[in-house]
């Protein structure tokens, strides 16, 4: 790809959302940009260049790119150990304290994160009174639709959902999809929000997931999303982040705790 | 973990391809393409096979007839439903019947993998 036009689009993308585009992904956003003016029916990516660098970046082109930029790839209970953690350790621990759970899904994606953790929940609702809710948000539109509507195909069903669960919480409508039952879906709030903008977040939460979003940002901005994540979590509050993130050098305000392998990153009770 | 996993398939070119998938895995695979077979391999070397991944879609006996006389012998061994079947009710009656999990046709090797890491963890 010509070298302005992966810069025009890197910087644009880094500038709206902090994701970062170098030569090491080119290769990504190159292919995601090929997908942009598929969807728009352009002939090529230079000419989506051209409308984008000559009229400016906005409506249905500014909603594609921020969403396709976003890769909102994912599957079910991922990384099997951190849902351990959630329904042996943390889950638990609250209990102990207080009979209501407050949980928030930062970047949900495609929603398998907030429908995972749904699952557990409504699994430990077997042996335990409480209350709970289950607010999940992304930047992303489309996949906060895609979240919301709740419809997997086979190949995403297959994806770290097991077979018991597939059958207990879903059900196969006539073309081939499978839909999550009210159950599940009743306890989730989805809405938009952009990592950046965590400052002007009003609630506060016994738990915060913010998996593999982390890595693409920048040192600084990666301190500041941690602060306004700390600032929202409960005394006592726990954050999860992805298997392969790590809080050294970026906050040391959180203490680290484990379980079984996984790690959490917990705010003074 | 390294598991020794045992698939039953009539189709040649499905266990070819299960073979294949397995490669790419640090687990060993056997095949064989008569359940019946199958059945006495499992029974005849128990505790040999950590999981089986077996076919539905079979002539006589038929992948669930297979399950069911394993599972009167081999409460342990893990067993997974390879089929292109996914009708919600043959899911739970599979289940019902002692299988473990399921995975679907068309899949990848990955898909495999995951879905048998899984199954032991």
């Amino acid at each position: 790809m010509d070298t302005s036009i992966f810069n025009f689009f890197a910087k644009y993308i880094e500038q709206e959302l902090g994701i970062i585009y170098n030569d090491l992904n080119e290769g990504a956003l190159e292919k995601r940009l090929e997908e942009i003016k598929e969807i728009l029916q352009l002939a090529s990516v230079e000419e989506l260049y051209q409308v984008c660098s000559k009229s400016g970046i906005f409506g249905h082109t500014k909603q594609l790119i921020l969403d396709i930029a976003t890769n909102n790839e994912t599957l079910f209970f991922r990384d099997k150990k951190a849902f351990e953690m959630l329904r042996e350790y943390i889950f638990p621990e609250i209990l102990k304290r207080k009979n209501n759970i407050t949980v928030r899904s930062l970047a949900c994606s495609y929603g398998q994160e907030p429908y995972s953790i749904a699952m557990v929940l409504d699994e430990l609702r077997q042996t335990e009174q409480f209350s709970s809710s289950i607010d999940a948000s992304d930047i992303s539109n489309r996949a906060l639709e895609y979240a919301k509507q709740g419809k997997y195909s086979q190949l995403q069903v297959q994806r770290g959902l097991s077979s018991k669960y597939l059958v207990k919480y879903f059900s196969k409508d006539s073309a081939d999809y499978w839909s999550v039952s009210p159950t599940l879906s009743n306890q989730i709030n989805f809405f938009e929000r952009n990592l950046l903008e965590l400052n002007q977040e009003r609630h506060k939460y016994d738990v915060i997931l913010c998996r593999y979003v982390l890595i693409y940002q920048d040192t600084e901005r990666k301190k500041k999303i941690l602060d306004d994540i700390y600032k929202m979590l409960n005394p006592g509050g726990y954050l999860l982040l992805g298997g392969s993130e790590s809080m050294i050098g970026l906050s040391k305000t959180y203490h680290e705790e484990r379980y079984e392998g996984a790690i959490c990153y917990r705010k003074e009770l | 973990m390294k598991l020794n996993v045992l698939s039953i398939d009539d189709s040649r070119s499905v266990l070819k391809y299960i073979e294949w998938s397995f490669d790419k895995m640090e687990h060993d695979v056997t095949t064989v393409q008569e359940g019946s077979k199958g059945v006495l391999m499992v029974k005849d070397h128990p505790g040999t096979y950590d999981a089986l991944l077996l076919d539905w879609e079979m002539p006589d006996p038929d992948g669930m007839e297979v399950l069911r006389q394993i599972r009167e012998f081999d409460k342990k061994i893990k067993i997974m439903m390879v089929t292109s079947k996914n009708n919600q009710e043959d899911i739970v009656k599979a289940l019902d019947l002692g299988a473990d999990e399921f995975i679907m046709k068309p899949f990848t090797p990955e898909m495999l993998a995951e879905k048998l890491q899984d199954l032991f963890s």
